[in-house]
């Protein structure tokens, strides 16, 4: 309990040097919102100069960051210039888009990897670890953007699947069951290329620590005694090996609002990355400190979630908290 | 099977085994356990000691629930281990207990034949000594026969009945213990026994000398 305490408030801690290092970095980028104003002839540049003082950009960074931590703590987040709204109100239903995508993905993706890992790793050598060996490094060696952009070519060849966006024309008329089907169908493409984008490292790393724990002494004298292979597997070794995959789990857990940026900004995935895309560029400046610190959030909880993990699984770790 | 021999059969109870016939390899197994030399390394680090006793109980289905942990607990008590470090993890035992631990495992399923590799020369004199006790009471409450391989010819002196000296791969000599080490034939068995009365006398002579 103290550990988790210990554990949380490092990490609130981690993310107030997050939202200064963000602040300082966007300052440091060149231009602002305003800035395209200047070139219409139009707008004169007093009213520039009111509208900066409107929105506080005139003001000096510490002034703007205290400013945005009251903000936050009123749950706003700062002001979007383009959108004319608050942050959060923004972010919500982009998070949701992207969390729905992400999670999938991954949970997908953790499904596959485990036993084709756990399968591969018993016979190091033989043809299946070689195929899955040659496919994953294969798969590796493609980016996702490769992945994406192949998928997309199979979908719009086969007219099998919709590309682009989440919801087809008219989605509010549908039926309850044909929503879901439109929405199946709209998901296939993005999951399909996060899932395969994640899925050979997480196959390679499970089969790593298994072969490993496979070649210790204590399976060599387990399978003396005579335990069967799904026991020696999933009893011995599996847990064995455990550690070093919950702290790849808690990353990919961490990853999950920004793991998928790319994939959504070519899929047009409603999620946060167009809208990361279209305000850096346009220097939305508040959106992207929260979506920042939306990812960083994340990583936070992810990492906080492997380590509540390790400690619940790992009996040695426990002991060592004990003794603290 | 770990190994697969290049050559030679192997006999138990009369019987052949064949290796590739693995029904038959299963049915000895529960008759047949090994304690192996470094128990360290032998036992899960993330077993409790109760789950590492359990285990042949528990794979062989001889006992389930709350009666698999109980004898678990007896046989704690029976290789000398308090009862109540049952949920202590093998890492937590020192060297002699791990061992008693790893004999508590190989004896679980009342077994005729213990083959102990070594499994005494990873401890100091004294626990050594214990174990060994141990291992002969346990001999002869449940008529055990033990395969002892060692290099350590006193520990053989000790507990052996049968004596076989291998060299390079092959036995080269075998016989009843008097037999072999009391007046022995080969000149590698020579050379061992020996080697313990070199060290016998030369730690004669130091007593004989006195100590300061």
């Amino acid at each position: 309990m103290k550990y988790l305490f210990r554990r949380t408030v490092h990490g609130i801690l981690l993310l107030i040097g997050a939202s200064i290092l963000c602040f300082l970095f966007s300052d440091l980028a060149p231009g602002s919102f305003f800035d395209e104003m200047k070139l219409n002839p139009q707008i004169s540049s007093s009213t520039i100069a009111a509208l900066r003082a409107q929105y506080g950009l005139d003001r000096p960074l510490p002034v703007r960051y205290g400013s945005w931590v009251r903000s936050a703590f009123r749950g706003e987040f700062g002001y979007s210039f383009a959108y004319n709204t608050s942050v959060r109100s923004l972010l919500v239903l982009r998070v949701r888009n992207t969390l729905f995508l992400t999670s999938l993905a991954t949970i997908l993706a953790w499904l596959i990897a485990v036993p084709l890992g756990v399968w591969i790793a018993s016979h190091p050598g033989k043809w299946v670890d070689r195929i899955c060996m040659g496919a994953t490094s294969l798969l590796i060696s493609l980016s996702e953007l490769v992945l994406v952009l192949g998928l997309i070519y199979f979908a719009v060849r086969t007219h099998a699947l919709p590309v682009g966006g989440m919801a087809s024309t008219g989605f509010d008329r549908l039926s309850v069951l044909a929503k879901v089907w439109d929405l199946t169908a709209h998901l296939i493409v993005p999951a399909a290329a996060l899932t395969l984008a994640s899925l050979p490292i997480l196959v390679r790393h499970v089969r790593a620590c298994l072969v490993e724990i496979l070649g210790t002494p204590f399976i060599e004298s387990a399978r003396a005694h005579g335990v069967g292979r799904a026991r020696l597997l999933f009893r011995h070794a599996l847990p064995a090996a455990a550690n070093p995959l919950i702290s790849l789990f808690g990353l990919s857990v961490g990853g999950l609002l920004s793991g998928s940026l790319l994939v959504e900004v070519i899929t047009g995935w409603p999620g946060l990355g167009p809208l990361l895309l279209e305000s850096s560029m346009s220097r939305d400046l508040y959106v992207v400190v929260g979506i920042v610190m939306a990812s960083t959030v994340f990583m936070i909880c992810g990492n906080l979630l492997a380590d509540v993990m390790l400690v619940a699984v790992d009996p040695r770790l426990r002991a060592d908290l004990r003794a603290e | 099977m770990l190994e697969r021999p290049d050559s030679g059969e192997i006999w138990f109870e009369g019987q052949s085994i064949s290796l590739g016939n693995s029904l038959q390899v299963a049915g000895l197994r529960p008759k047949i356990q090994l304690v192996f030399q470094d128990s360290a390394g032998a036992l899960n680090p993330r077993f409790s000691a109760a789950e590492i006793i359990a285990e042949p109980l528990e794979i062989q289905r001889r006992e389930t629930g709350a009666r698999l942990r109980e004898r678990a607990l007896e046989l704690m008590e029976e290789v000398g281990l308090p009862p109540d470090w049952a949920n202590r993890r093998s890492l937590e035992f020192s060297g002699g207990q791990r061992q008693r631990l790893a004999i508590a495992r190989a004896i679980a399923l009342k077994p005729a034949f213990l083959i102990l590799d070594e499994s005494l020369s990873g401890l100091d004199l004294s626990t050594q000594a214990q174990i060994l006790n141990l291992l002969l009471d346990l001999q002869s409450a449940h008529s055990l026969t033990y395969l002892l391989i060692s290099h350590d010819l006193t520990l053989v002196g000790q507990i052996a009945d049968f004596v076989a000296v291998m060299h390079q791969g092959r036995i080269v000599e075998c016989g009843s213990r008097q037999q072999v080490l009391g007046s022995p034939q080969h000149a590698h068995t020579r050379k061992l026994v020996e080697s313990v009365r070199v060290v016998e006398s030369a730690f004669r002579a130091a007593q004989g000398g006195g100590g300061r």
